[in-house]
């Protein structure tokens, strides 16, 4: 095993670096740059814009600028923000922070609900239950993200209107006053707020889980060994969460790996939406005003994340299927 | 002949058995059937708008009108008559002071059908020019400021069903157009990738190494030209050393003092620098074309794939030619979604290639590019037909959510996500009072839906372990 997790990391390194070279050409090959903007301004001296250029490095050849930039990430420095006047980290950790509340609650209902929903399907199967729930599993698959959150934002604010208060609050992170709350009544705001979101982040992937586990399930549950647990007068309990669910789960597991690159993109939309202050609204600003070293910053640590979803998901896997550990 | 085979019920084609699978599935069919029908709207759009998509008018002008009343009873004698609206009469409120739309009882205004619009006219396909749409006022009902709209109207006083109708062919195109280029980047390369692994490719040609400068046959010209083709390659390599040389110069003359980040990008430099200069005079480099494809593959779905679809569409400028930004955005999509198809379509090749029927094509002498095209890649048939139909629906989302945070189509053109674009622009409480500004949405549900439904129909009806 720890030869498998040595030689899985040792891997990431090349990915690494290919990764963020290409992410730092792309945002190199974008016409002019933060300063072009800045030299449009005319209060600004030309004198000054190129004092700038060169504090920078911005006059320098762009794989020079890349290996200065490589160094720094190195040193855990990922440049400064023309936009903000501050370091990128600080103007980036934070946003980070935000976006994996939305993403690690987002996760927490996928499987919280999605695997038990699918158990209920198999075990009761081509009944009306099973039917309702597979229609809204393909309807949560087939919604847009961000259209399924305007919806749910269109129903709030009717409420809103009709009855003076909300279950849930329109868009936003934080309530009034959050400053003054007490820790534990932060904690509850943010969830409060990240729960709607966080719902609809998962919704396709929470469809599809459910279908998984469903067919998993059902094909588990057709084989000889259930019909023996249950001949031998096993309770229904045992035979199916200790002999089927730990088989049908095994797939399962494989998945991880593959979400969490899905759901820190696809949060994205989400976020823009419900004015949640995470990764993808600062990016598209950063865009817009061409902020190289905030673009640059987001990438490569959105890369690192995805990176590091996708070993966990492979060491997952690798602890409940023997066959990869000895691969 | 033909009696003879009908009755051998087991000879049925691929294609038909296929064929009949599919029928058996009834959503497929349903999903089928209601894609036709949009994609036959979208095809004839201007037959099934109202109006001209950009037709607005600023006075009187209709911003955010809701959709128009059809009353199919006569007032007088409250009788069935032919469908018909009445003119719009907008108001302030005065509560609220907002724009408030009310119906001019003191005109009808009939709805007809197969109408001519001579004041709006439209091509289709850019070749055929009509003014007859399938409904509508008539031109005098719309000079005279009555106004038909089906699901109401946008920022512009725009109608949103004209509006719709015309996005459709941006948004039902822009997915089989993706898929279609990214099908044929992940086929090349994933075919190339498959059939060549093992095959390691020499990059280097080191000056001191004897079989560099071998020449098969061949005169002193192919021999001349053979030692200045290793010269060139060397000093390629060498120039890459150069390169490298003069970054690591920089960066430590940018250093203060040594600190943890420069050590190891120099390290990284010098690692570079001694690996190109020894592959320009001793060692040969080699490598597996397989894995340069897969690495790529894996470089690209290691960046999060909606902020590498928002860098990469950023290199372009949004004030280019619109026409010009449908191309980008199809380009963008499918360069993105090309991988995962790649690397499947490489697991298939690897075990393909061993097959029996390949090595015989091998042996007559076929040319690789044949066996490749012709052999091959024909075996993906069925896998390539499910991943495009899957493929589709998840680029018709992608393209939605790039317009509708402003990175994609840009106007005059439409599509369903910018539309719904404009629905957010006015902020949460804006929409509230005008729900139609949601109805793009519900477009692209009903499209994605529904081809989700043909994906599945079609994967159940080729995969043979599916059929029942």
């Amino acid at each position: 095993m720890t030869t498998y997790l040595i030689r899985r990391i040792l891997y990431v390194i090349p990915t690494f670096l290919g990764a963020t070279f290409l992410a730092f050409m792309i945002l190199q090959a974008m016409p002019g740059d933060f300063l072009t903007q800045l030299s449009l301004d005319p209060k600004i001296r030309p004198e000054t814009i190129e004092h700038m250029r060169h504090l920078f490095g911005l006059d320098k050849p762009v794989l020079v600028q890349y290996l200065i930039w490589l160094k720094n990430l190195f040193n855990g420095d990922l440049g400064y923000s023309f936009m903000y006047q501050q370091p990128v980290l600080e103007v980036i950790l934070p946003r980070i922070e935000n976006s994996l509340i939305l993403v690690g609650l987002g996760v927490l209902f996928l499987y919280l609900i999605g695997i038990p929903v699918g158990i209920y399907q198999a075990v009761r199967p081509y009944t009306l239950g099973d039917y309702v729930i597979s229609f809204l599993a393909y309807f949560g698959i087939a919604i847009p993200n961000f259209f399924f959150m305007l919806i749910l934002i269109f129903v709030l604010v009717k409420i809103k209107f009709a009855t003076g208060s909300t279950p849930f609050p329109i868009g936003g992170m934080t309530s009034q006053g959050f400053e003054q709350f007490s820790a534990w009544k932060k904690f509850l705001d943010i969830l409060w707020h990240a729960a709607l979101p966080a719902f609809v982040v998962v919704t396709a992937d929470m469809s599809s889980l459910t279908r998984v586990m469903r067919g998993l399930m059902l094909e588990v549950l057709g084989q000889d060994f259930i019909r023996t647990a249950r001949a031998k007068g096993l309770p229904e309990r045992v035979v199916l969460y200790k002999h089927a669910l730990r088989n049908a789960i095994i797939p399962v597991i494989a998945t991880i790996g593959g979400l969490l690159p899905g759901l820190i993109g696809g949060a994205g939309l989400v976020e823009v939406v419900s004015g949640w202050p995470g990764m993808t609204p600062l990016l598209l600003d950063a865009l817009n005003r061409q902020d190289l070293y905030v673009n640059a910053g987001i990438i490569a640590l959105s890369t690192f994340l995805l990176i590091i979803g996708n070993i966990i998901g492979d060491v997952l896997l690798a602890l409940v299927d023997p066959r990869i550990r000895y691969g | 002949m033909a009696e003879a085979r009908a009755e051998q019920p087991m000879m049925k084609s691929a294609r038909r058995l296929a064929w009949e699978q599919f029928k058996k599935h009834r959503l497929a069919l349903i999903g089928g059937g209601i894609l036709l029908v949009l994609y036959f709207m979208a095809a004839f759009a201007g037959f099934f708008s109202v109006y001209d998509p950009n037709f607005y008018t600023l006075s009187p002008s209709f911003r955010y009108a809701p959709p128009t009343p059809i009353h199919i009873r006569d007032p007088e004698t409250g009788r069935l008559t032919r469908p018909f609206v009445y003119g719009i009469k907008k108001e302030l409120d005065l509560d609220t002071f907002l724009e408030k739309y009310t119906e001019d009882r003191s005109k009808k205004y009939p709805i007809y059908f197969f109408v001519r619009t001579p004041d709006q006219p439209y091509t289709i396909f850019k070749l055929f020019k009509s003014n007859i749409r399938f409904i509508g006022l008539g031109a005098k009902a719309t000079q005279e400021g009555a106004r038909l709209y089906l699901i109401g109207s946008d920022n512009f006083g725009r109608d949103l069903w004209s509006r719709l109708v015309y996005g459709g062919q941006v948004s039902l195109t822009i997915g089989i157009l993706a898929v279609l280029l990214a099908l044929v980047i992940g086929l090349v390369m994933g075919g190339l990738s498959g059939f060549y692994q093992g095959t390691r490719m020499r990059l280097s040609l080191p000056l001191l190494r004897r079989e560099s400068w071998l020449v098969e046959g061949g005169g002193a010209l192919r021999r001349a030209l053979k030692a200045l083709w290793v010269v060139l390659i060397s000093l390629a390599w060498v120039g890459l050393a150069a390169g490298l040389a003069y970054g690591l110069w920089t960066l430590i003359r940018a250093a203060e003092g040594l600190d943890l980040g420069t050590l190891l990008v120099a390290l990284l430099l010098l690692f570079g620098i001694a690996g190109s200069l020894a592959a320009a005079i001793y060692y040969p480099v080699r490598l597996d074309p397989d894995d340069m494809v897969m690495r790529l593959v894996e470089i690209m779905a290691a960046i999060p794939g909606l902020f590498l679809l928002i860098t990469l569409r950023s290199i372009f400028p949004a004030n280019i030619d619109p026409l010009m930004t449908f191309y980008i955005v199809v380009a963008v999509l499918s360069l993105i979604g090309w991988g995962g198809l790649a690397r499947t379509i490489r697991g298939m090749v690897l075990s393909l290639r061993e097959m029996d029927y390949v090595t015989a094509a091998r042996a007559i002498g076929v040319s690789n590019w044949m066996i490749i095209l012709r052999h091959i890649l024909p075996a993906t048939a069925s896998y390539t037909i499910v991943y495009a139909s899957i493929a589709i629906p998840s680029f018709i989302l992608a393209e939605s959510g790039l317009s509708f945070i402003g990175f994609g189509i840009t106007e005059p053109y439409t599509s369903w996500g910018l539309l719904l674009k404009a629905a957010q622009d006015g902020g949460f409480a804006s929409f509230a009072d005008r729900p139609w500004v949601l109805a793009p949405g519900v477009a692209i549900f009903l499209a994605v839906l529904t081809w989700n439904f043909v994906g599945d129909g079609l994967r159940d009806a080729l995969d043979p372990r599916r059929r029942r």
